[in-house]
């Protein structure tokens, strides 16, 4: 498979009036045509800086790419032009955003919104853009006559599927979906999940999911990186992840998650707070939080290495407890 | 039909809104010293002589029953006659309504010209010289006080460089320097409203989703902000209705526009009752209707907005 | 939604169009774009008119001649109308539409010859039934303003077409003075119209009512049938309120106006020395005054507080520091005006400013330092504030507690009639150098409610106001003020304003009276 994406040694700072925010330190990553990748990690931890930097949306002045590189079928996205850019946003690479409540624009109706993606990207009249659209809502289960109607006018569910709609307009090669479904209450997550894999398969887009919630990479994505701090920390095939976790830190996060089958076990819960941005711990990011922290973990950083095939981990002490549970 | 509903109740608010300031202004002007039977006499006429004068102008009855006959009248159309122009109030006033309405819209106009461009380019590019003329263009505009900012007009345009015509009626040169110095505090409040709602509205969840779909910069911050951003500017535009025609009067004065303002001023110099109170009363009226349209236009464009 | 926004269309355009329509139609109207503007140039309309604008701070308020008199309505009087005889506004009357007067032996009836080839504007011939129509009306409306100089007018006689006698119940002395402001309206097109006449205003006079449009301008235009021969090469004239004085003054500076009055001196005097302009200035015939109620109870009913009031005002620091222009007032009138002392204004025998004199004054009087209500017209001195503040810091500094109050004219008249304070301050001027006039309404009618009654100072007056022979009338007069200075009621005087006019140094023949009338009948531009 050849990558579609490869995000090389990338690293992001937020420079603000406050002090100088690390958000992403240092991250390689590649997404194969046709793959899903899910991105996991708490928030704060810098997915939806790799989101935006993949499009090149960082807030001007204030977002910094520090280090490293986005390569989009091989072109940097940071070299592009903004005709490129435009022609890339929003036709081969489109995003579903986390808050439908929020990223509709609110004095646009909402078919507007949709039609704008085709008509900038497909050149089309503002006639079929209208039909084609209607074609979209249909598709993501809204009728058609709702085309005239304002977000102000729909549910949250509706609004993130008109956000689906929006973002598969155009056939995107690559679809970012930043937790599209956080915002949303339990059943109408199941179903734009459903929604989401479902087209996913018929247009062998490839997909990014940016999630902290670990039920739907294990849904959706084939692979999954485990983000702390900006840093992946561990990575690999969701069955080998999940069920045989090697980083402290995805051991926890899998430990917060209450099993349906089997004994009853107390949750865990990782304790300490996410690590400040601003004044990030030296050596590995997680050791104040982690438990089996060790001398080496305060003061030198690990990289990933290669547990399996498709396994890797970043851990000074990962074979201490192969089991993962105390 | 939600519409005519909201017309109709917006009517009837008007109605009770009208008859109100008919009150308040029928009993101000009587409340205020000065009696125009004795302004229109000579300083010894006789109390005779005054009652004779009042009792020519209706001021002999009693207040109810001067009210009540005043909107009797008024119902029927007919706003009385000016005691001192010997005139119907109607004719007068809209005989000078045209200039008024005229300089304000003008002056509406200009300042949006002058400060949608202005506020909207400070809003996206702040921090910039742009951006630092914009606000300290909204701090003068704010805190010039109108009659010096109109002199200074008058003494540079039209004295010294010679460009405009120092004061009086007439056409586009004439209404330049009057308008401008009427807009002045509405284009600083745009511009500094839109500084910061255009500011804000870039940093939306929506502005960005829209970067993601390929929009083109200008469009965005033309079209897809912009309609966010002016939202409240409209809101705005539209209570400062009532500035601009308070305004008008000072205006009018320092550029010798034969408006309602002058108008205004003689009337009350002269105790005119029955103009007085036609005044207010018109004038009333149009505030009202022009925040009644101002409300229309909002929801035209805020779908979230409804009638009601 | 459809239904609104086609309603929000519909409203737009239509204020839209409405305004385009406001200014396309002003732009028909204005014929007069300027074709230079540089400084003292008249503007020419484009039919090649020669066109002169004059401008003062305030409009037109009636057009009725008989109505409240304002300096816009002096002038354009003197533009439409004509009078009996003449007044060079110091006493001297010359022939106008008559052409020979007589006084009876006891003063009381005045008989007239006319001329015999006028007409008015609207076609109807000028003859005594005018004379009689124009002074009868006022004699008998107490409606109108000008009532009260005519009350004892019995009748005018018609002896024929060209001869009246007017018969009065007793000996009136200001007549002359009177008549020769007083202008002849016709008698068909008054008795036909009534106040509808002054909508269109036909006069005799050396120009024609054109057009009154509020607020904005009033034309004339020259009348070549003017009986008297037409002297003037300007086609017409155009009067302009500006009520701003900068802007008045703005637009003589570029041309756009040609002669200007109520300027504020300092204004005025800044303007000296500028080649286009010229800034004429005299000592004018308005006297700032202030009444003083005298009434039971009040503070100035104690002669010793009036000297000291009248005492403690140092007048020429006031003329000199704050106006700049103007003649500290030592006596009622100034010279040129009935009843002039020229050796108690030279001597400042009454009103010298003592305030030693004063303070010992204040102390023999009954005052205790209760608060003197001091309230003042707004505007009718220049600097307003800055003067009334200045005899309120002297009047202090003597011992007085005063609280001053600054208001607009009809708050002024209203309290001032009821009697309601101490001290007021405002200004009369003697039109045609008579001070009869403000003698009757505020020493014998009391219109300021004084309260002050001194019997021999009213008998002076009265017998002054029948007095038809001006030297005797002057010594009346003189007499009665006399009075009132060692009263030091019912009025002290505190000084006259000076007089200035500016007009663009293209203009002549304009005459500007002392009393700051302009008579504009013979203009003529270089």
């Amino acid at each position: 498979m050849a990558s579609l994406l490869e995000i090389k040694d990338l690293a992001v700072a937020y420079k603000t009036g406050h002090g100088t925010s690390h958000a992403v330190n240092g991250i390689n990553l590649t997404i194969n045509n046709g793959e899903a990748l899910g991105l996991v990690g708490e928030t704060g931890a810098g997915k939806t800086t790799i989101a935006l930097s993949t499009l090149n949306l960082l807030p001007k002045k204030v977002g910094h790419i520090e280090n490293g590189d986005i390569l989009f079928k091989g072109k940097s996205v940071f070299q592009m032009n903004k005709k490129e850019l435009a022609d890339m946003r929003g036709n081969k690479i489109s995003m579903i955003f986390q808050n439908p409540l929020t990223s509709l624009n609110p004095v646009f109706t909402i078919g507007e919104q949709i039609s704008m993606v085709l008509r900038k990207h497909k050149n089309l009249s503002k006639k079929e853009a209208r039909m084609e659209s209607e074609e979209l809502l249909k598709m993501v289960g809204i009728a058609k006559s709702r085309y005239d109607d304002y977000p102000n006018q729909f549910s949250g569910g509706m609004r993130q599927r008109v956000g689906i709609a929006a973002a598969l307009a155009c056939n995107p090669e690559l679809l970012i979906a930043d937790e599209p479904t956080t915002a949303l209450d339990v059943t109408i997550q199941a179903q734009i999940l459903e929604l989401m894999k479902k087209l996913q398969h018929e247009n062998s887009t490839s997909l990014l999911m940016i999630t902290h919630n670990l039920g739907i990479i294990s849904e959706i994505c084939e692979k999954v990186a485990v983000m702390y701090a900006g840093c992946i920390v561990e990575y690999g095939t969701v069955k080998e992840v999940f069920s045989n976790p090697k980083h402290w830190y995805t051991k926890g996060l899998l430990g917060a998650i209450p099993k349906l089958e089997g004994e009853r076990e107390r949750l865990t819960a990782i304790h300490g707070n996410v690590a400040n941005a601003q004044d990030l711990p030296s050596g590995c990011k997680f050791h104040p939080r982690c438990d089996q922290c060790i001398d080496t973990c305060k003061s030198e950083v690990p990289s990933l290495i290669q547990i399996s095939d498709d396994h890797y981990a970043a851990c000074w002490n990962m074979e201490v407890n192969a089991n993962g549970r105390k | 039909m939600a519409t005519a509903r909201f017309l109709l109740k917006r009517l009837l608010a008007s109605l009770l809104v009208l008859f109100g300031v008919s009150i308040i202004a029928f009993s101000l002007i009587r409340i205020a010293p000065g009696n125009p039977a004795m302004l229109m006499l000579p300083e010894n006429a006789t109390e005779e002589q005054i009652k004779n004068t009042e009792a020519k102008m209706g001021l002999d009855k009693p207040v109810v029953e001067q009210y009540l006959s005043y909107m009797g009248n008024v119902l029927q159309g007919d706003l009385g006659v000016s005691i001192f122009y010997n005139e119907t109030c109607s004719n007068l006033i809209f005989k000078r309504l045209p200039a008024t309405a005229q300089l304000t819209l003008i002056a509406v106009c200009i300042s949006l010209i002058i400060s949608i461009p202005l506020g909207i380019i400070a809003g996206i590019k702040r921090g910039t010289g742009v951006d630092f003329g914009a606000v300290l263009f909204a701090l003068i505009g704010q805190s010039m006080s109108q009659v010096w900012f109109g002199l200074l007009l008058i003494l540079l345009f039209g004295v010294t460089l010679g460009w405009l015509p120092t004061q009086g009626y007439g056409g586009f040169k004439n209404i330049l320097m009057p308008a401008i110095t009427l807009g002045l505090p509405l284009s600083a409040i745009v511009v500094r409203m839109l500084r910061s709602d255009m500011y804000d509205v870039m940093q939306e969840d929506y502005i960005v989703s829209t970067y993601a779909k390929g929009i083109g910069q200008w469009e965005i911050y033309l079209k897809y902000a912009l309609k966010n951003a002016l939202l409240p500017v409209i809101t705005v535009t539209g209570m400062q209705i009532g500035q601009l025609l308070a305004g008008a009067i000072i205006v009018e004065q320092i550029f010798g526009w034969p408006g309602l303002g002058t108008l205004t001023v003689q009337a009350i110099n002269m105790r005119d009752f029955p103009l007085i109170q036609s005044i207010l009363l018109i004038t009333a009226a149009i505030f009202v209707t022009v925040n009644t349209l101002v409300d229309i236009l909002y929801t035209v464009i805020d779908p979230r907005m409804k009638l009601n | 939604m459809k239904m609104k926004k086609c309603l929000a269309l519909i409203l737009g355009i239509t204020l839209l169009v409405s305004s385009l329509a406001a200014c396309g139609n002003t732009k028909k109207e204005t014929t007069e774009e300027p074709t230079n503007s540089s400084t003292g140039t008249v503007t020419t309309t484009k039919d090649g008119e020669t066109v002169v604008t004059y401008s003062l701070s305030e409009d037109f308020y009636t057009w009725d001649p008989a109505g409240q008199p304002s300096m816009p309505s002096y002038i354009a009087r003197i533009l439409i109308y004509d009078t009996l005889i003449e007044s060079d506004h110091a006493g001297n009357y010359t022939p106008s539409l008559a052409t020979s007067w007589s006084v009876s032996e006891d003063g009381k009836d005045w008989s007239f010859q006319l001329r015999d080839d006028v007409t008015f504007s609207n076609g109807e011939p000028f003859n005594a039934e005018c004379v009689k129509a124009t002074f009868e009306r006022m004699a008998k409306d107490d409606t109108l303003a000008m009532h009260y100089l005519w009350v004892n007018l019995d009748s005018v006689e018609v002896v024929d077409d060209y001869n009246c006698i007017f018969h009065f119940t007793q000996p009136y002395g200001a007549f002359l003075s009177e008549i020769s402001v007083a202008s002849i309206l016709p008698a068909k097109a008054l008795a036909e119209q009534g106040a509808d006449l002054f909508k269109t205003n036909p006069g005799t006079g050396a120009w024609k009512f054109v057009s009154y449009d509020p607020g904005n301008e009033t034309v004339f235009e020259r009348n070549d049938e003017y009986w008297g021969g037409q002297k003037s090469n300007v086609d017409k004239i155009v009067f302009k309120p500006i009520s701003e004085d900068t802007t008045r003054i703005s637009g003589l500076k570029t041309g756009e106006i040609n002669i200007a009055g109520d300027i504020p001196p300092d204004q005025a005097m800044a303007l000296e020395g500028q080649e286009a302009l010229v800034v004429q200035q005299d000592p004018g015939l308005t006297m700032c005054f202030m009444s003083l109620e005298t009434g039971e109870g009040k503070v100035f009913s104690d002669k010793n507080a009036r000297l000291a009031l009248m005492h403690c005002i140092d007048r020429e620091l006031i003329v000199d520091s704050i106006l700049g222009s103007g003649t500290p007032a030592y006596w009622p009138t100034m010279e040129g005006v009935i009843g002039y002392d020229a050796d108690a204004v030279n001597s400042k025998e009454y009103a010298k400013y003592d305030p030693d004199m004063a303070k010992q004054l204040l102390a023999d009087s009954s005052y205790n330092g209760e608060e003197i209500y001091f309230m003042a017209i707004d505007g009718k001195v220049p600097r307003t504030k800055e003067v009334l503040q200045a005899i309120q810091a002297m009047m202090t500094a003597v011992g007085f507690n005063v609280k001053l109050e600054i208001m607009e004219g009809a708050t002024f008249v209203a309290k001032r009639s009821a009697g309601e304070y101490d001290l007021g301050f405002s200004n009369i001027f003697y039109g045609n150098g008579s001070s009869l006039n403000h003698a009757n309404m505020h020493y014998v009618s009391d219109s300021a409610h004084t309260e002050f009654v001194n019997e021999e100072q009213l008998s002076l007056i009265n017998e002054a106001s029948m007095t038809v022979d001006l030297d005797k009338q002057n010594e009346l007069m003189r007499q009665a003020f006399q009075i009132a200075m060692q009263e030091g009621a019912p009025m002290q005087y505190v000084l006259s304003l000076d007089m200035f006019a500016i007009y663009t140094s293209n203009i002549e023949n304009i005459v500007v009276f002392p009393d700051g009338v302009m008579d504009l009948r013979n203009i003529t531009v270089k």
